[in-house]
């Protein structure tokens, strides 16, 4: 039996076997629409979901974001009950300092407020610096960095989770191929066929195949798959690497990831560290979206240095003295694909006709699969977007880049 | 008890390796790290001298990238390590490598020297019993148990077929040490501390004694013909039926092919 040859035409092409793209193949193949060959030049989840710290909250910041991720939490919370995936408890802790700029410490401070405003039955709750340090026992309060101050308090999200990412890729795929969807790995687009304005198929490492529509879910390489129909997608290739350690005892925390807000002060890198299977995970070169370099996706380094390490335990010695010593157990590089103001792409392109954006997830591709998978089908299969109110009042589209779209 | 330990980088990938169209390994986008192996014998090396006191001495035979690696070493617990490379061992045979490891390692002192069994990209397994050789002592290979009385070691080797055999050799010897002989240590985020302070000095051709060896010309006796990666071709054939029908079916296949 020789290698199933590819089908010579199918109603939609994916790009992209991450967590996005097998979403998306999930989502319209559960509306019926099954006519689809999602293709991934390596192997499923191998490009940059399966490295990602897989953090999920129910958190939205605009009633958009709200309404989509209850969708989005119900379809991880059904995935567990299946048993594909563990949502591992992960309470999330954002400390706020006195020398945050302007509108971190604004949202910070009144978090709760828009959030129950939006609509949120997110378990979200605004600590003291005490309640605080009850809570983080390990926590530096006073003068943690020149120039930051003191801690304030922070904000929690009591029921913010973490998945093995590679697992949540698989739960997608699995549903989607026994829908009938075709997925093939191995196999990378070298071009896209357009006629008339038009989208009329691929070509790929494995033959040609012709399509009406086309969903880029390429994540960090969907700049490079734009460039082949004229478009200059805005979305960035960042490294970001995860070091994993282990302390001499295992500890009960209250709290299950803390995360440092770098974009506190120009140019300063943050600290963020979560509880993992035996030990924990986290950086010390946290920067803000869009700040960072940009990386060649098929050429960087996906393992750590011995300096990220020492920078990670430079921040943690500063954050949180109480932490102790630990080992360090291993650690690896992965992809952020940024867009400039961190926020997600989920459109379609002007032109050409039937290419559609589904990337640029900024680092939430993970937390935001499942609202990405629902939106991309209703944009793809009704039109327009039915699972939010006003998608419009959010900043999915393109159209935020004319100047490069 | 001062103990050598041999350690080779190697190439980690989750995906299968890439080759350029003239059979070369595509780098770009690949992992490095200690051989698997190593990692034991290393691991071994510590816990001979937390026990009996001396040094560990990790060498290894690369280009500035495999700094990391023996910074790793260092961080867990060892007391130097070297770092040979010199533009004529880049594609060498085993034996080139063995004879280069050994004039290494006799400028310093040792009592043990111990090898991965074998590494995870070449799996060659034959560098340990080389270097023994060229340097006259006794080695084992295949090593899951290592104790030391009073110059001599009791080995433990696994054979095949769940055999083991206990062999005592006069020190100093060379080993070759299987995985799960012990288990490795994390490196401790102090000793990375102190791993990114030390030198780690740098031996090239002229730091050794190797033009004038015995081995004669110091030319790979061995070339690489063809690194390829075989086609995938898949062949199945399901015989369904009662299982009288299924055998007529296999008879009937057998005595196409003329197997019958």
């Amino acid at each position: 039996m020789q290698k199933k040859a590819l089908p010579t035409k199918v109603k939609i092409v994916i790009i992209g076997g991450g967590v996005i793209g097998t979403s998306v193949a999930y989502h319209l193949a559960e509306r019926g629409c099954t006519d689809i060959l999602l293709l991934d030049k390596g192997e499923l989840g191998h490009g940059s979901s399966h490295r990602a710290a897989g953090t999920i909250s129910k958190l939205g910041l605009t009633a958009s974001g709200v309404e989509i991720m209850k969708h989005a939490w119900r379809t991880y919370e059904n995935f567990k009950k299946e048993g594909d995936i563990d949502l591992h408890p992960n309470p999330y802790i954002l400390p706020l300092w006195q020398n945050n700029p302007g509108y971190y410490q604004q949202y910070l401070k009144e978090v709760v407020n828009i959030l129950k405003s939006l609509g949120s039955t997110a378990k979200v709750e605004a600590l003291s610096a005490e309640k605080t340090k009850n809570i983080v026992p390990e926590i530096r309060l006073n003068d943690v960095e020149p120039g930051l101050g003191n801690v304030l308090g922070a904000v929690m999200d009591w029921e913010s989770v973490w998945v093995d990412p590679y697992l949540l890729v698989m739960a997608y795929a699995k549903r989607a191929r026994k829908l009938g969807v075709d997925i093939r790995t191995r196999i990378e687009v070298t071009g896209i066929i357009v006629k008339g304005g038009k989208v009329k198929g691929v070509e790929t490492t494995a033959g040609q195949v012709e399509c009406d529509k086309i969903v880029c879910s390429a994540g960090p390489w969907a700049s490079k798959i734009g460039k082949m129909v004229g478009l200059e997608i805005p979305v960035k290739p960042v490294r970001r690497v995860l070091i994993k350690i282990q302390k001499k005892e295992e500890t009960k925390d209250k709290w299950g990831q803390y995360q440092d807000e770098p974009g506190s002060h120009e140019k300063r890198k943050g600290l963020w560290i979560r509880h993992d299977v035996a030990g924990f995970v986290g950086s010390g070169t946290h920067e803000i979206e869009g700040k960072d370099e940009a990386v060649d996706p098929d050429n960087y380094n996906e393992s750590y240095t011995y300096e990220e390490v020492i920078d990670f335990a430079t921040k943690l010695d500063q954050q949180m003295p109480g932490f102790g010593e630990f080992d360090v157990v291993d650690g690896w590089a992965g992809l952020y694909e940024v867009t400039h103001d961190s926020n997600w792409i989920m459109d379609k392109a002007e032109s050409p006709e039937g290419f559609y954006l589904i990337c640029g997830f900024s680092g939430e591709g993970i937390h935001a699969s499942a609202a990405a998978g629902l939106f991309a089908s209703e944009l793809i299969l009704d039109g327009k977007v039915k699972c939010v109110k006003d998608p419009s009042l959010w900043a999915y589209n393109s159209q935020r880049f004319p100047e490069i779209l | 008890m001062n103990v050598i330990v041999c350690v080779k980088q190697v190439l980690i990938s989750t995906e299968s390796l890439k080759l350029t169209g003239d059979g070369k390994i595509v780098e770009k986008g690949m992992s490095y790290d200690i051989n698997e192996w190593d990692i034991y014998a290393l691991e071994e090396a510590i816990l001979i001298k937390e026990k009996y006191g001396g040094s560990v001495t990790v060498i290894t035979i690369g280009p500035e990238t495999v700094d990391k690696m023996l910074r790793g070493c260092l961080a867990k617990g060892a007391d130097r390590a070297i770092r040979f490379w010199d533009p004529f061992v880049e594609g060498s045979d085993g034996f080139i490598l063995a004879i280069t490891l050994s004039e290494i390692i006799r400028l310093f002192e040792y009592d043990l020297i111990l090898f991965g069994a074998q590494a995870s990209d070449d799996g060659c397994a034959q560098i340990g019993p080389m270097v023994a050789q060229i340097l006259a002592i006794p080695h084992a290979t295949l090593v899951t148990k290592l104790e030391l009385v009073n110059n001599i070691a009791k080995v433990r080797r696994e054979l095949e077929n769940g055999v083991d055999e206990i062999i005592e050799v006069d020190l100093p010897a060379a080993f070759a040490v299987q995985t799960g002989i012990n288990r490795p240590r994390y490196a401790p985020l102090k000793g990375i501390m102190q791993a990114m302070k030390q030198v780690i000095p740098t031996l090239c051709l002229q730091d050794i004694e190797i033009l004038g060896h015995p081995s004669g010309n110091f030319i790979s006796r061995i070339q690489l013909e063809r690194l390829y990666t075989p086609e995938i071709i898949r062949s199945a054939l399901i015989l369904d039926g009662t299982t009288d029908e299924a055998t007529d079916k296999l008879l009937a296949v057998l005595s196409d092919k003329g197997l019958l």
